[in-house]
């Protein structure tokens, strides 16, 4: 092996694009968070009139640094006035369930495409295989149709159900991967123990499934937290409206106040940001799994 | 084989599927082939008069490349935006992270914390689109902090409405564009880069490559797959371009729908004028290009495994 010299000019060359990188990655989210805690003020830059000389004292504004008084209001604001508290839990309410239902439905559809045996499952798995080259925006009329025909526009279920159907691909494909690691010995043996398929898939199967869950249901969650138009068309009314359309809503809400924006868009990202802080790498393996997006 | 009593695998297999075989096919396969059919009928609301669905043969598409009364098509134009867009941010995208994925992988550099680094900039991936563009909104606007770093450093004696110019616009777009996704296709090239095999890499070592050789004459070759279906998926996804530039320019593309996509078009024509004909017509259009781009991910990807 070469010795390695300490300082290697290249790696201290590399070392400092990737500093670069990082910074111009982080100063957006950096810029989010303390102007969300800032007043109009410092945002803006004021001016006053000095008592003592009589002249105008321009104040610049404070863009870089940490908020001087932490306006803690502004969430308040956006909470309240903006609506945010509302969208945030509807967008709750829809990504906890599409995850629940993609857990389940692609772990029990992998289970019978994989381990059971009957006529057409190889063409049924091409079936749901083909779901992963349609883009949604193609198939978006018809799915609207589909949904007013069965008076579930302006509803949880106008996006549950939609968002469902397109993660259902992707949820089979990861767990395709996960139940292959699953010796068949465990099949044969709680056959032979007396148990049916119904209780091999839930005893023996499901608990095994367990890091598939995570995947899956993190990648889906992204998925359906940050849609934006399917949210818009579907939904109309402010009642069940998600995040990303409330985000948008924002234009022209606040023109004279940026304080609140920032809290929204703060409390629009946190949940995904401490989703990805804590598991990090699973997530970056979940999307190698499923690099079909881009 | 002593048969066995009462199970039938053949019975369970169906009672496992056939739910998620309804939805899927109800929410997934039949619209799709239904868009087909939408886009032959004129069906939309005029005033509060709905008119159709009437079949109209192939109007639609013929209306959907008729020039306006400017003289220039629609759906030409946003496919072109949709391109210049996509390409603007794709090139450096893919570029930047192949340039990555091979300093994280080679030994001869040695990162330090690399978990790090790839956590950070795998990070806007993540981010919700439709925030990340009101975040570059605020950033950028004429009273944000870039102007105000212009404004300070005597740069230019005015505010740069960066909003309101085609260039800037269309190049703001590319850069989040690029700034969520160079992450993921580092990654990516990353696990194709590690599943070369190492022996290449040292054979081409005590050969006596160095690093620009060894990227050209071993790493590039051999990723190529990897590149090719890398930058075929980008493709695709990018012909969906939506939350950004939506979000950006609140829908409108501006100046001028310079950045106007074509799933914003579609939005236009669903959201706000309920034509659900012409609608159709754009998805059919959409659906054709991304379902070739797609079968040459397919061809491209099952070529290697015939050999």
């Amino acid at each position: 092996m070469r010795e390695v010299r300490k300082f290697k000019p290249s790696t201290v060359i590399v070392h400092l694009l990737l500093i670069i990188l990082v910074l111009i990655n982080l100063f957006p989210l950096y810029w989010m968070v303390t102007f969300s805690l800032k007043n109009n003020d410092e945002i803006l830059g004021y001016s006053y009139v000095d008592e003592a000389t009589g002249e105008k004292v321009l104040v610049p504004p404070n863009h870089v640094g940490l908020p001087q008084n932490w306006e803690w209001n502004n969430y308040n604001k956006a909470m309240n006035t903006g609506n945010m508290g509302q969208y945030f839990i509807n967008s709750l309410a829809v990504s906890t369930s599409v995850i629940a239902i993609t857990v389940i439905a692609s772990f029990m559809a992998t289970y019978a495409l994989t381990r059971l045996v009957w006529k057409g499952r190889k063409m049924m798995n091409k079936f749901f295989m083909l779901g992963l080259t349609i883009p949604i925006h193609a198939a978006i009329v018809p799915v609207f149709t589909i949904l007013s025909k069965m008076k579930l526009l302006n509803t949880y279920a106008a996006l549950i159900v939609p968002y469902s159907a397109f993660s259902l691909s992707m949820g089979i494909l990861i767990s395709i991967g996960f139940m292959g690691d699953i010796p068949y010995d465990l099949d044969e043996a709680a056959f032979l123990d007396g148990c049916g398929v119904w209780k091999i898939f839930f005893r023996v199967i499901a608990p095994l499934m367990m890091p598939a869950i995570a995947t899956v249901g993190i990648y889906t969650f992204l998925q359906c937290w940050n849609e934006l138009l399917f949210a818009t068309i579907f939904v109309s009314s402010g009642k069940y409206r998600t995040l990303p359309v409330g985000v948008q809503q924002l234009f022209g809400q606040y023109t004279t106040d940026w304080g609140p924006i920032g809290a929204a868009l703060t409390i629009a990202t946190l949940p995904t940001m401490i989703v990805y802080a804590l598991l990090s790498k699973r997530i970056q393996d979940s999307f190698i799994a499923g690099a079909v997006k881009g | 084989m002593r048969k066995h009593k009462g199970v039938s695998y053949a019975k369970w297999g169906y009672i496992f599927i056939i739910p998620f075989f309804v939805v899927y096919i109800l929410f997934t396969l039949v619209p799709q082939l239904t868009t087909f059919y939408n886009a032959f009928f004129e069906n939309y609301r005029s005033g509060l008069k709905q008119i159709g669905p009437n079949y109209v043969g192939f109007d639609n598409f013929i209306k959907l490349f008729t020039p306006d009364k400017s003289g220039s098509i629609g759906m030409i134009k946003y496919f072109g935006n949709t391109v210049i867009l996509w390409v603007l941010g794709a090139v450096p995208q893919v570029a930047v992270a192949l340039l990555l994925a091979v300093f994280f992988t080679s030994y001869r550099l040695n990162i330090k914390g690399q978990q790090f680094f790839k956590t950070v900039i795998y990070m806007p991936n993540l981010i919700m689109a439709a925030a990340f563009s009101m975040l570059f909104f605020t950033l950028f606007s004429p009273i944000g902090p870039i102007n105000q770093i212009i404004l300070s450093s005597g740069w230019a004696d005015k505010a740069v409405d960066f909003l309101g110019m085609r260039v800037s616009v269309r190049l703001l777009i590319s850069l989040m564009n690029f700034l969520m996704w160079f992450g993921n296709t580092t990654i990516l090239l990353m696990a194709g880069i590690q599943g070369i095999d190492q022996c290449l890499f040292e054979a081409a070592d005590i050969d006596g490559a160095n690093s620009l050789q060894v990227f050209f004459r071993v790493t590039l070759p051999l990723l190529a797959p990897i590149l090719v279906y890398t930058v075929i998926t980008a493709m695709i996804g990018g012909l969906q371009m939506f939350d950004v530039p939506q979000v950006l320019t609140n829908g409108k593309g501006t100046p001028d729908r310079t950045s106007f996509t074509m799933v914003m078009y579609l939005n236009n024509y669903l959201g706000t004028s309920k034509n659900y004909g012409m609608a159709g017509a754009i998805s059919v259009v959409l659906f054709i290009i991304s379902a070739s781009l797609s079968l040459v991910v397919y061809k491209t990807l099952s070529r290697p495994y015939k050999n």
